[in-house]
């Protein structure tokens, strides 16, 4: 008798590693069309094929039991211009890779708590984006002035900062808030530290800003994101006279890049339209608006909560490499790579106090 | 008298690691002792800090030095070596000129006109450091001025800025750690631990 597979978990796992169904279907040496009926249930998959995908797909056979729910693309997919340039393969390897990831989370999350600060917010009653920046930083009691870790503000306030590998430098990162779970935020490892703290920011906007999508979400997040790192009222003054060099001290400060706090100056009016123009020529022939200067990096973040749950298992609940291979339904390999430092880094967000998980679903 | 850059550079040559480094202390000391407050500097406030830094390691360096005496007089700071030279501390601008507001003395200063204190013999120097365009790295220069608003006759290089630049670290693409602080506990209900599986 063949065993109970979950369809939607073996097309997880197709996607996860890249491969289309024909590739798929090439390497397990069966037609296209045997595979299509597998993935979509129409036909069981016999147990030599399942013994024969599980080395394919290189997940454990129990994977393929897993009776999850599989989230499609989030809200962000429909007005961001760029990730609708993203090859289907690639976006689809990133879900797949996020689902799995958010399992993962969910898993380890049922043996233990952590803090949040995060809430189900109504923004309707604040006049502008700016105001609902400025409401979090005074809820999450935030200091004036420049946020020195953003990883940390994140992780602090309950939410998970998961750093990936998308492979593409079309997607900054994706942000995901599921049902019973804090607030996710995969990121993509292939960009400076000034930029992932401004994705951070503009995710964060998206979470608290965005139940539901509209057109102008993007141009939102990011005048949310702008106000949460570089407040009007501390940043103004600071934004008058600018030159190369002290848009360069700036960033030292403040922590983002020096074409932030152009679009900074220029948004709070402080230098004119001509100022602002010159800056960006300047900024253009030495190569900063491709690439600012190397001597000014802001060091990447590193996030740190979700090593704080996987090494509370191991130290606290006892779990060993193969025991919580079994939990996350993956080979002990794939586990110490992803988990224990040996490939990729990852890492967890808290949960905010008061926020319900609404299903929200955003990328940038 | 007027010095030839050649003469200059013969008389300033033990010197010259000295006057590097109160330079290159007073840049050192502005990037990192000024980092909450530079940004509400403006370039002007930055260069009198710089100057006021330059000429506090002057002291320090100079003090007691053989061939040194420091002259402070009229609001000006200057280090006279072997009767010959008079070094004044400055920042220069993208054409090797120092700013100043153009009073008698700062004038005739420039000019190398008599001043009723100043050593005659020696010829009035300008040192000091010219900043890249992010102010991330400085050359370091010697001038000899010619007059208000005119470019110096010449100008030795104790550091080039490319020799500089190139010095200059990249900023870290090391990660930032987090202080380690527990924010996860072990849920209050013992969660069921799985079998431990057989293929360790």
């Amino acid at each position: 008798m063949n065993k109970p597979i979950n369809s939607e978990m073996i097309v997880l796992a197709r996607e996860a590693r890249g491969l289309t169904q024909i590739e798929l279907a090439d390497r397990l040496s069966i037609s296209q069309s045997q595979l299509s009926k597998i993935e979509s249930g129409v036909q069981e998959i016999q147990d030599a094929l399942l013994g024969k995908l599980t080395v394919v797909l290189d997940f454990p056979e129990h994977f393929f039991s897993l009776s999850e729910s599989i989230y499609g693309p989030g809200t962000g997919e429909l007005f961001h211009r760029r990730r609708q340039s993203l090859p289907q393969k690639t976006m689809n390897k990133i879900h797949a890779e996020i689902n799995i990831r958010r399992m993962h989370i969910s898993k380890l999350l049922r043996g233990v708590e952590i803090d949040n600060k995060f809430h189900v917010s109504n923004t309707s009653g604040y006049n502008c984006t700016e105001d609902v920046a400025r409401a979090v930083r005074a809820n999450w009691q935030l200091p004036r002035g420049p946020i020195p870790n953003m990883t940390q503000i994140i992780e602090d306030a309950g939410g998970i900062v998961i750093p990936c590998d998308f492979r593409t430098q079309l997607l900054d990162a994706v942000s995901r808030w599921y049902p019973g779970l804090p607030p996710l935020f995969f990121t993509n490892i292939d960009f400076p530290g000034d930029r992932l703290r401004f994705t951070l920011a503009h995710e964060l906007g998206h979470l608290i800003l965005h139940n539901v999508p509209n057109p102008e979400m993007e141009d939102e997040a990011n005048r949310f994101a702008a106000e949460f790192l570089m407040p009007a009222q501390d940043i103004r003054p600071s934004l008058h006279e600018l030159t190369l060099e002290k848009l360069a001290t700036l960033k030292r400060y403040w922590k983002v890049a020096m074409s932030a706090l152009l679009y900074r100056a220029q948004e709070l009016g402080t230098i004119s339209q001509r100022q602002a123009k010159r800056l960006w020529v300047q900024m253009g022939k030495a190569g900063y608006r491709t690439r600012e200067p190397v001597e000014l990096a802001i060091p990447i973040e590193s996030p740190s909560l979700l090593q704080e749950i996987i090494d509370l298992h191991r130290d606290e609940l006892k779990y060993s490499v193969p025991q919580l291979a079994q939990v996350l339904a993956l080979h002990d390999h794939e586990v110490r790579s992803l988990y224990m430092g040996q490939k990729t880094r990852l890492s967890i967000v808290k949960r905010a106090r008061g926020l319900a998980s609404t299903g929200q679903q955003t990328a940038s | 008298m007027a010095i030839s850059r050649a003469e200059a550079d013969s008389i300033l040559a033990p010197f010259k690691p000295t006057i590097l480094e109160v330079i290159s202390s007073a840049y050192d000391d502005y990037q990192t002792q000024y980092t909450q407050v530079s940004p509400i500097h403006t370039v002007r406030t930055q260069a009198n800090i710089l100057r006021d830094h330059m000429v506090y390691h002057a002291r320090r360096l100079f003090h007691e030095m053989d061939g040194v005496r420091i002259i402070e007089k009229a609001g000006l700071f200057l280090v006279e070596i072997q009767n010959t030279v008079i070094l004044r501390f400055k920042k220069f601008d993208d054409d090797e000129r120092t700013s100043n507001y153009p009073t008698d003395q700062a004038v005739d200063y420039l000019e190398q006109q008599e001043l009723p204190w100043m050593p005659q013999k020696a010829t009035r120097l300008e040192v000091g450091y010219q900043l890249n365009k992010l102010g991330t790295a400085f050359r370091a220069l010697i001038a000899r001025p010619r007059g208000f608003g005119l470019d110096p006759a010449w100008v030795i290089d104790l550091l080039n800025l490319a020799a500089a630049e190139e010095a200059v670290e990249p900023g870290t693409q090391l990660e930032l750690k987090i202080d380690k602080k527990k924010r996860v506990r072990v849920k209050s209900a013992p969660v069921k631990k799985v079998k431990e599986a057989k293929h360790e």
